[in-house]
């Protein structure tokens, strides 16, 4: 496959179209609220019009969810709708026969969303000249959120609850043609849930395999050693390097430089060119191994050293990331406070623990949160490097989430252990937002 | 007071050693040379100038003419630390950064090769024979085979998608972050909390109902179920950096502009907006990055070659190790290396983002 001239054409069509639509969405959407937030009805009549008009629009869509939706009534009756709202579309096309402009196919065109675009112009004049304007305060506020909140709603909370409906279901890779055809793949849908089948998943969870012959609490407590090892060699080499290079140094600028480049080296390419420096003969480790007398090492094959793999790339690629954030909190340390501690008599460490340390902290400690988290659902690395392999001894709870769902399709079972997943990361947050008290800092 | 003349004689060896040592390994003039022996020397030479500085350029006193003006390169110009601590610290720091950059540097090597000795232990970093075959392979095809190269296929995929997103997620973020940095509406905090628990959800958790939405309004394998997955994850954690950059800027200058007749909104438009250009771009490149080098989502949505990111793409590479080790490599840096530049250059402003607080998964 190459890039043709084609398909760049028809690519750039999809993609600007859809750009402009989401564009266009976003103000139709600003609009409708701005009408309803910065005008107020004109007299008793436009009241009850604008009444109308707002009912009219909250119905349509309730009974389109509830009936289409929910209960699956007048399918026929939309279809047949949806064939009268193309019709300009393919009445146009009939006629002239020919595409006006290339590339933009008449019969092709969105015409159910040209309609309700239209409907909506119509409407929002009427409303704009049966309203005067109102005095407001902090509206602007409800403008300014709501494509975040309609993105979010459509794309956090829809497939968040869909989540917790799959994990009530019996889909797997044998059923699901059959939730298909009974077009059940839909938060609304009723088909296919009960409350036994969300027990067998949530219990599966925790006494079955969660990929495919590993237990849940096999890949928690390796997942948490993962954790452990990273984070500690993170910040401790991270803490060595950014204090080594906060002194009069020459070249510390090229240094810093060369030391956060596994950072900038995208993810996937480093966990992919590490992958093949595993290699027995001719990756590079083994190489410099053999020539300083050591034996080579059969890298990805047995579980421990497999592990010790996964671990030094993740710490290779970490390191950077730790160093720049306490070189920063290091630089932004006041001198007098070395210069008062050099008075009173404190050598170097007796400095570190009073100055240093004391200053560092509320640098470090959102960092290394940050990196825990990172570090905990890493999915790069291990998947790129091993796979999870051999069988599945560097798997961690996200790879074996994914490894369920892609490779061994148990739907269902995935989607209870991703909420397992969530609510474990989720108490750890609320944990430790209460016994930091770190979320004071964001409200101001 | 102490001047500080740099002779340039002195800056003379850092362009002219590369070089020669770049000439005498491309020659094989010195055949066993590998990059450790080359380390060794290359310690063994800082060593010399350490013991040059202690025992010949100290000895001077005061006054004592050429000596005593010229500061050389390498030489450090702080107090605080006693020579050998320094000559210590340096060691550390060159020991550290050839760690960092060895792997990367080897990625470069393996590039270079000539296809048939691909494999082989090895550890130069610029191979015998060193050729741009593989390059030439991945961009413009195998005249012998008469396979087409991918690589721009790749590129173009990845780059319309992820752009399209980073634009998106901007606007978004934009606004919304305007709203949160500057008034005080209901349902405020609970936003910003809840931004920060979605940061606390794994990518992978929400794949699966985000993947049976796409193929219900048969989105799967286009570039729209693409930019609508990575939107997900990128929208929250702009707003959390574009607010954090809107608190910096001082509300009078809104206000001023209000009290000349300006709206609120005429305000924000031509007042903040034009402020906060950098962060907008840093908030553009952050999307863009995310989504550029993304592979768990693309490779669920994806499943057409026509369709392929570089990430899939690589990947497969990747999997056959002697076969395409070569195209593996140079399309790693054809890729990695313009990335690598961006970040290094936004680096500082992604730093300040990521410290105001945030989480991302």
């Amino acid at each position: 496959m190459s890039l043709t001239l084609e398909h760049v054409l028809t690519s750039l069509a999809q993609v600007s179209g859809f750009v402009l639509a989401v564009i266009l969405g976003i103000i139709v959407l600003e609009l409708l609220l701005w009408v309803m937030l910065y005008r107020r009805p004109r007299n008793t009549l436009s009241r009850v019009v604008i009444l109308v008009i707002d009912l009219w629009f909250l119905l349509g869509v309730g009974f389109y969810v509830f009936f289409y939706e929910v209960i699956g009534f007048g399918t026929d009756i939309v279809v047949a709708f949806n064939k009268l709202l193309n019709l300009p579309g393919d009445l146009l096309y009939a006629w002239t026969g020919l595409d006006i402009i290339p590339l933009i196919h008449l019969d092709k065109l969105p015409w159910p969303w040209l309609w309700i675009l239209a409907i909506f112009v119509v409407a929002w004049a009427v409303l704009y000249v049966l309203s005067k304007p109102k005095p407001v305060r902090n509206e602007m506020a409800y403008l300014l959120v709501a494509p975040a909140v309609v993105g979010i709603l459509a794309l956090f909370i829809y497939p968040f609850l869909f989540e917790i409906r799959l994990s009530f279901a019996n889909l797997v890779l044998t059923t699901f043609k059959d939730y298909r055809q009974h077009d059940a793949l839909t938060l609304f849908s009723t088909y296919g849930v009960s409350l036994a089948y969300g027990v067998k998943n949530y219990k599966g969870v925790f006494t079955g395999s969660v990929a495919k012959s590993a237990t849940f609490w096999q890949v928690l407590g390796w997942n948490v050693v993962w954790t452990v090892v990273n984070v500690t060699l993170h910040v401790t080499v991270g803490m060595a390097l950014a204090l080594l290079m906060n002194r009069k140094l020459r070249l510390r600028g090229l240094y810093r430089t060369l030391l956060i480049i596994p950072w900038a080296i995208p993810q996937v390419i480093a966990a992919m060119a590490w992958k093949q420096e595993f290699n027995f003969h001719y990756g590079f480790i083994n190489n410099v191994l053999e020539l300083l007398g050591f034996q080579a090492i059969n890298w990805l094959q047995d579980p421990f050293h497999a592990r010790l793999a996964v671990i030094i790339v993740n710490v290779w690629l970490g390191i950077p990331f730790m160093m720049v954030i306490i070189l920063g909190g290091l630089q932004s340390i006041d001198k007098a406070l070395y210069e008062a501690a050099e008075i009173d008599g404190a050598g170097a460490f007796a400095q570190f623990r009073n100055v240093t340390w004391p200053s560092l902290k509320p640098v470090i400690t959102p960092a290394v949160i940050l990196g825990t988290v990172w570090t905990f659902n890493m999915f790069n690395v291990i998947w790129l490097v091993t796979q999870g392999g051999p069988q599945e001894k560097t798997d961690l709870l996200v790879t074996s989430l994914y490894k369920s769902f892609v490779n061994f399709y148990r739907y269902s079972h995935a989607a209870a252990f991703g909420m397992v997943i969530f609510l474990m990361l989720l108490s750890f947050t609320v944990v430790y937002l209460k016994v930091t008290g770190g979320l004071k800092s964001i409200y101001e | 007071m102490q001047t500080h003349h740099r002779s340039k004689w002195e800056l003379l060896p850092i362009p002219v050693v590369p070089l020669i040592a770049i000439y005498f390994l491309q020659r094989g003039i010195i055949t066993q040379v590998n990059a450790l022996t080359a380390l060794g020397a290359f310690f063994a030479f800082l060593t010399a100038l350490f013991i040059v500085r202690e025992f010949a350029l100290r000895a001077p006193r005061q006054g004592d003419g050429l000596l005593q003006k010229v500061q050389p390169f390498f030489l450090p110009r702080g107090r605080e630390d006693s020579q050998f601590k320094r000559f210590l610290i340096h060691l550390a720091l060159i020991t550290a950064s050839i760690i960092a950059l060895y792997p990367a540097l080897r990625v470069f090597s393996v590039s270079l090769r000539p296809g048939n000795q691909l494999v082989s232990t090895d550890l130069r970093i610029i191979p015998e024979g060193a050729t741009f075959e593989h390059y030439r392979e991945v961009m413009f095809g195998d005249p012998e085979t008469g396979k087409k190269g991918d690589f721009f296929l790749w590129v173009w995929n990845s780059g319309i998608i992820t752009i399209s997103t980073a634009f998106i997620g901007v606007i978004i973020a934009g606004l919304a972050g305007y709203a949160f940095s500057r008034f005080n509406f209901r349902g405020r905090k609970a936003g910003m909390v809840f931004f920060l628990t979605t940061q606390m959800i794994p990518a992978g958790m929400l794949l699966l109902p985000l993947w049976l939405m796409l193929a219900n309004l048969k989105l799967t394998d286009t570039y729209l179920g693409m930019i609508i997955a990575y939107s997900v994850s990128s929208v929250p954690f702009s707003i959390w950096i574009l607010k954090g950059y809107y608190d910096t800027i001082p509300f009078d200058l809104e206000e001023a502009a209000m009290i000349d007749g300006a709206s609120q909104l005429g305000a924000f438009w031509r007042i903040l907006i034009p402020l906060s250009i950098p962060a907008l771009v840093i908030v553009f490149l952050f999307n863009f990055m995310a989504a550029w080098s993304e592979y768990m989502v693309a490779n669920v949505i994806i499943k057409s070659p026509q369709m392929r990111t570089w990430p899939l793409g690589l990947n497969d590479f990747a999997g056959a190790f002697q076969t395409s080790f070569g195209r593996f490599a140079a399309t790693s840096i054809l890729v990695a290396v313009p990335v690598m530049i961006l970040f290094l250059y936004s680096a500082k402003w992604l730093i300040g983002g990521l410290t105001l607080g945030s989480v991302k998964g």
